[in-house]
Order: C-alpha cells, then structure tokens, then sequence
C-alpha cells in the first residue's frame, strides 16, 4: 500500500511539475489565461508586424511580488504613454508579462520561451538579479536588447554585450557609503544580509570597502528568505558593539530588521544597501529613523511629498492608472529602462535588436527619473552617481540636509560618534 | 544577551505553537493533515488590518471578526473539499494533496484581494514596550504569549472536557462507532477545521501589528509550526505549544550563539531528530505511529 502511495504522490508532483513547465510558472491560473491571450494576440501582431514586442518577466507571487507587480505596472503604463505617442519607430509596444517567481531556474524557462516562442524583440529584466543572471546569456545569445532591473553588480560583470542597466549598480553606490563611515570615524561595522544574489554582492562589495577604509566587521549575520523573527542575529550585532550597521535586504525584510534592531536596543547608525522602501517605513515608523542609503531617488507616500518634477510627473500618471503610488522603486528602474530603450530605439532609427543593442552605447543625457543617464563609458551601465538619503522624523531628508539636526545629533551619539 | 534570546525565542515559539495547535487540533478531531495553515495566518492578518485599520473597528472587535470569518473558511474547506473527498473513501495523501492545491489558491486570492503591498497596523496598545528582567519586549508580543496559552488551556478544556470535544475525539478514533453513537461526525470534523482556522487566523492579527501584513507573512511561520506540532507530539495540544516554543527558543538561540546561516538548517534537523529518535514528541502521542 506504501508503495503505491508513493508512486500516486511522485505522478501527482510529475503532472503539476510538468504542467509549471510548460507555462509561465505562475501559479495563477488566470495569468495563465491573460498570458495565453496575449501570446495569440502578440502572434497575429508579429504576423502583420505592427508591434514592438517587450517581455517582462517580473516575480508575480511569492515574497517579491509586490517589487516585481510595481516594475510590470511601471512597463506597462510607459508602453501606454509611447503608444499614444505614435509608438517607437512608429511601432506599437506591446508587453507581455511573466511570473519568475522570483526563482533563477523559473527565469530560464521564461527566458526560453520568451526568445524561441513567443518572439520577444526586447527585455525588460526582472528586479530579482539572480533572475537576470541566470536567464542573461539566453538574451544575450538570442541577441536580444535587455535591461536588467536588479541592482547586484553580478550580472553586468558577465560583460554580455545585449545586457544593460538604467539602474543603480550598488557596487557604484557603496564606495560612497563607505566614503562617508570613514568621514564619520567609524572604525566598527556590523552587517545583517539575505543570501540572494544581490543581498550577498552587497556583502562582499561592503566588506571588501571596508577591508581597503581599516573598518572592522564586527559580525556578519545572515537570515533564510521567509523569516520574519531576527532575534538571535540582532543579539549577535549587538553584542559586537558596532558603531554601524549595514543591512542588505531587500522587501519585507527592510522594516522587520529595523524594527527588531530598535526593540532590542540599537539605536545608532544603519545603512542598507539601497533604497528604504516608502512601504518600510510606513510599517517601522519611528524605528526607521537613523537609516541611511545611496540611491538616485526616493518613493513617496503621496505625489505632493514629491518635488522632483519629472518624478512627479510620473507618479501621477501611475496614480492615474493604478489608483495607487507605487510602494517599491522597482517601478522607477523599469519605467527608466523602457525610456533607455525607446531612445536606443530611436537612436537606432530601427528596432532591430542588433541595433538597439549598439545604439544604446552612444548614449548620454537621457532624461529619466533618476537623472540624466550616460551610456558612453562603454561598461553598459547608465548610472554612476548617487545621493545619499537618510530617514529622519520618520521622513525622507538627504544627508546634508540632516547633517546638525537633533535626529542626527542623536544618532550619532548612539552610535558612539560624538 | 542571554535572557533576551531566551525571551525573543519564547514569543517566536508561541507563534509557532499556535499554529502548531491549529495541526494537533484537526488531526486529533479527524486524523487529517492540513497544510493551508500559515497562509491563513496570512489571511488573518490581511482581514485583522482590514477590519482596524480601513473599518476602523475596535481591535478587540477585529479579533473576533477575523477569528470568525477564518473559522468560517475553515468550516467551509472542510465542507466543499475535504468532506468531498472524504466521501469518496479517498487515500489520507489526497487530502494532504487537497489542502496544498488550497494552499496556493487562498495565496494567490490573498494577493488578488489586497494586492501585494507591505501594510502596517497602527499601534494597539497604549505603552508600546514592557521591561521584563531588563528585557524589553514590544506589548503586542506579550499578548501575543498570553493568547497562545490561553488557546492551549481553552482547547485542552474543551476537547477533553465538554461532550462536543469527547465527541470529535471519537470522531477520530473510529468515525462509523461516533456516528453509531449519534454523534455527526461531519460537524465534528468541520468545527475542528474551523477551530484550527481560527486559530491561524488568531495568529495572524496577533502577528500583524509585530511584522507588518504581507503576502508571504504565514508561509514560514505555517512550516514552523507544523515541525513545532510533531516535537511536541503530533495531535497533542500541549505539545503543540511546548514543541512550538523549543523550536523557536532552539533557532533563536542557534542564530545568537552559533550560526544564523544556518539557524533553520539546525532547526529543522532537530526534527528530523525527533521523527528517527521520538516519532511520538516530547508528549509521546502515538499519533505518528498509528
């Protein structure tokens, strides 16, 4: 009886393995559906050659899901605004969406189906990194124009010369962290990191910096994706007495850390290793006060806390559409890549990948929301400075900005610095 | 350091403990797994912030709301799908099997529902912290402590102490003798489902305030909680909490003392531990071997 119990359990875990298999991964039926429809409609479209085809595999359930559901909305409304602009090269854009999950293998698949059936003639990359490097040398192979919306420096290092970011490379943002612990005095660090790919980059980079600025490490703590309780990890930082620490996570994990370190008493410096998400800071309130980043841009709570015009711009238009703000910078990064992408395009004068793809090396002075982006200095990157933020009164400031205040007063004093 | 890993462990294992609690019930009331905890969970920290937070119902109000919404569902999965496939004298694995198809589908619902942004409760309590032996710890962990041993001795009270409980017990041990004796077996089996659900969900408002609602909020916590149930003696309701609490106090003081990296890695061998060396927990409940 055991026996064939066994066998049913390994045919019923076959049968649905193989039917995630053959389509996008998602566990969500009726994105199987909407996913279908739009790869018949997308092949009449490619028959007649009216459209511009943009895949966007994005995690769509799971943990990251709210990033990955900010970045696809962000596509999305970026291809609505080219469309009733006459398109790009007078092409309409068409996206067609994809669940990664979030998971590398799964990226692969979609990535494989992207390029071998589905005709997908440019990509907007996931904002999960190891997702972009695992599926990255299919684009690359296919020749197909790709950006990346993660921000580990991994997937650039592999040198593909199809794959480009509009985004934050962190390997660029930390030497300015670290730049500005070493201003400070601060000779101790402890670091608090996921084990993804972009968690870990951020890791090595940090510690590596820090190794080069005579910055000890004091602890290195770690925790599995799903955790949500980091008592023994926040003990362990703490009992290292550290006059800083660097948090590199990503999500729901921003707020939880910050809390659990406040609650357990530290309340010196914290710098993650990029932007504390809008959607953290509404759920650690006041335990958010005292963390630091750099990045190019900020979410908001509301589009009048905005006083960027071009953000703001943006973010109206997602309201508009959504009904919501968008909670993760992840929509930033892919509306900046598709406006990379259509300059490229039109720099091009064409759609086709191979030219896309040079084009987009010519580049510089493209007006996104993180600031002018330059792709001429030939490493496929569009961003090479940053700001540095920090949260005080439980709101956004930029360090200069904060440099004096009783918050920052305070801060230090608890991180042993006056 | 000590005394505060001691404590933080504690209040994660009462989390775990309950939810291990929701397992024992349903397998002591119908000899039946159920895998759609931790996202229940999830469901009832989604439904807890929608009642106090968007309603703005008074918390105790949204407590008692969300439990019963959730033991609603519960009595409904029972009903439409597990009471289905019990019908039809299927293997114990499809029901397993049913309860993870569930699973993903009340996730994705979840998700459909509130979409997948990170939602904060605003503060229950009007002191935000208790000082216990120099410790502080965050006032909704104390309740929340308070509550998951409040679960325990209610349902050890009524299962082994009201005619309802004796008669989802006998439900389990031998459904035809229960029904024989006029008990409704199909009753029995749904409240136990709905209970459990409710305990979940009792969980998730509890949780909520502490970690922020997200979609993926219960799923580590459900698996936690399942490996809590058998160390403390699969279908054992006091095992369920103590199992609870040694797992979440073992990977606490493993994360502090030893390795974070790999915390779940140890905890989750002190399991295996338990299912080689003591199948039937600390409690020695001979559910396992049955």
């Amino acid at each position: 009886m055991k026996k064939i119990l066994a066998v049913v359990l390994v045919l019923c875990l076959a049968v649905s393995l193989a039917a995630c298999g053959g389509t996008t991964g998602s566990d969500n039926q009726s994105t199987q559906n909407t996913q279908d429809t739009q790869n018949t409609q997308q092949s009449a479209a490619a028959d007649t050659g009216d459209t511009f085809i943009i895949g966007c595999p994005q995690p769509l359930t799971g943990t990251n899901a709210q990033p990955g559901e900010c970045a696809l909305n962000a596509v999305k409304l970026a291809a609505k605004q080219f469309n009733e602009n006459g398109g790009i090269n007078g092409k309409q854009v068409q996206v067609l969406s994809y669940d990664d999950q979030g998971l590398p293998e799964e990226a692969v698949k979609l990535a494989t189906r992207m390029v071998q059936a589905d005709g997908v003639q440019a990509i907007i990359g996931s904002c999960i990194s190891s997702c972009v490097l695992s599926s990255g040398k299919i684009y690359n192979d296919a020749k197909i124009p790709t950006f990346g919306t993660g921000t580990s420096p991994t997937w650039m290092a592999e040198g593909w010369e199809y794959v480009f970011r509009a985004c934050q490379n962190n390997d660029f943002a930390l030497p300015l962290v670290v730049n500005k612990l070493k201003d400070l005095g601060i000779t101790k660090a402890a670091i608090f990191a996921g084990q993804d790919d972009a968690a870990v980059a951020g890791v090595n980079t940090f510690t590596e910096l820090c190794k080069e600025a005579g910055i000890e490490i004091t602890t290195s703590e770690s925790y599995a994706e799903g955790n949500t309780d980091f008592s023994g990890q926040v003990a362990k930082i703490i009992n290292s007495n550290p006059q800083v620490v660097f948090i590199s996570t990503f999500g729901p994990t921003q707020p939880l850390i910050a809390k659990q370190l406040r609650q357990f008493g530290y309340n010196g410096l914290c710098f993650t290793k990029d932007l504390y998400q809008v959607d953290a800071l509404n759920v650690a309130g006041a335990a958010s006060n005292g963390i630091a980043f750099a990045y190019p841009y900020l979410t908001y709570s509301s589009v009048d806390e905005c006083d960027d015009p071009f953000i703001k711009e943006f973010l109206t238009a997602y309201e508009a559409e959504y009904g919501t703000l968008p909670v993760s910078d992840c929509a930033y990064r892919a509306y900046d890549s598709m406006l990379v992408l259509k300059a490229a395009c039109e720099a091009a004068g064409s759609n086709d990948g191979e030219a896309v793809a040079k084009a987009v090396g010519t580049l510089s002075g493209v007006q996104t929301l993180a600031g002018e982006q330059d792709f001429t200095k030939g490493d496929g990157e569009g961003l090479h400075e940053f700001n540095i933020f920090v949260i005080d009164d439980e709101k956004y400031m930029t360090w200069n900005t904060w440099e004096g205040t009783d918050g920052y007063q305070a801060v230090m004093e608890a991180s042993g610095l006056n | 350091m000590f005394l505060q890993i001691l404590i933080s462990g504690f209040v994660l294992g009462c989390v775990y403990g309950l939810i291990a609690l929701g397992y024992s019930l349903i397998y002591k009331s119908s000899g039946l797994m159920n895998f759609v905890q931790g996202d229940v969970l999830t469901l009832g920290a989604f439904l807890g912030y929608t009642f106090f937070s968007l309603l703005k119902l008074p918390y105790l109000v949204s407590l008692i709301l969300t439990v019963l919404v959730a033991f609603l569902f519960g009595m409904a999965m029972e009903h439409f799908v597990i009471g289905k496939l019990l019908k039809k004298n299927v293997l114990a694995i499809y029901v397993v099997l049913a309860t993870i198809a569930v699973q993903y589908i009340l996730q994705n619902s979840i998700q459909g529902i509130w979409s997948t942004k990170m939602l904060s409760y605003p503060q229950i309590f009007s002191v935000s912290s208790i000082k216990i032996a120099g410790v502080s710890i965050q006032t909704e962990s104390v309740f929340c402590i308070f509550m998951s041993f409040l679960c325990m001795a209610g349902l050890q009270i009524f299962m082994k102490h009201t005619r309802f409980g004796t008669a989802m017990r006998a439900s389990a041990m031998d459904a035809k003798a229960a029904q024989a004796c006029g008990i409704n077996t199909s009753l029995s089996t749904g409240i136990s489902w709905g209970i459990a659900a409710g305990m979940a969900a009792l969980a998730g408002i509890l949780l909520g305030p502490i970690y922020g609602v997200f979609i993926m909020l219960g799923s580590t916590i459900g698996r936690k909680g399942f490996a809590g149930a058998i160390m403390g003696g699969y279908g054992n309701l006091i095992g369920a909490i103590v199992g609870g609490i040694l797992l979440g106090v073992t990977e606490t003081f493993v994360a502090g003392y030893l390795s974070s990296t790999y915390k779940d890695m140890i905890a989750y061998a002190l399991l295996l531990l338990f299912l080689f060396v003591k199948p039937t927990g600390i409690f020695n409940e001979r559910a396992i071997s049955e």
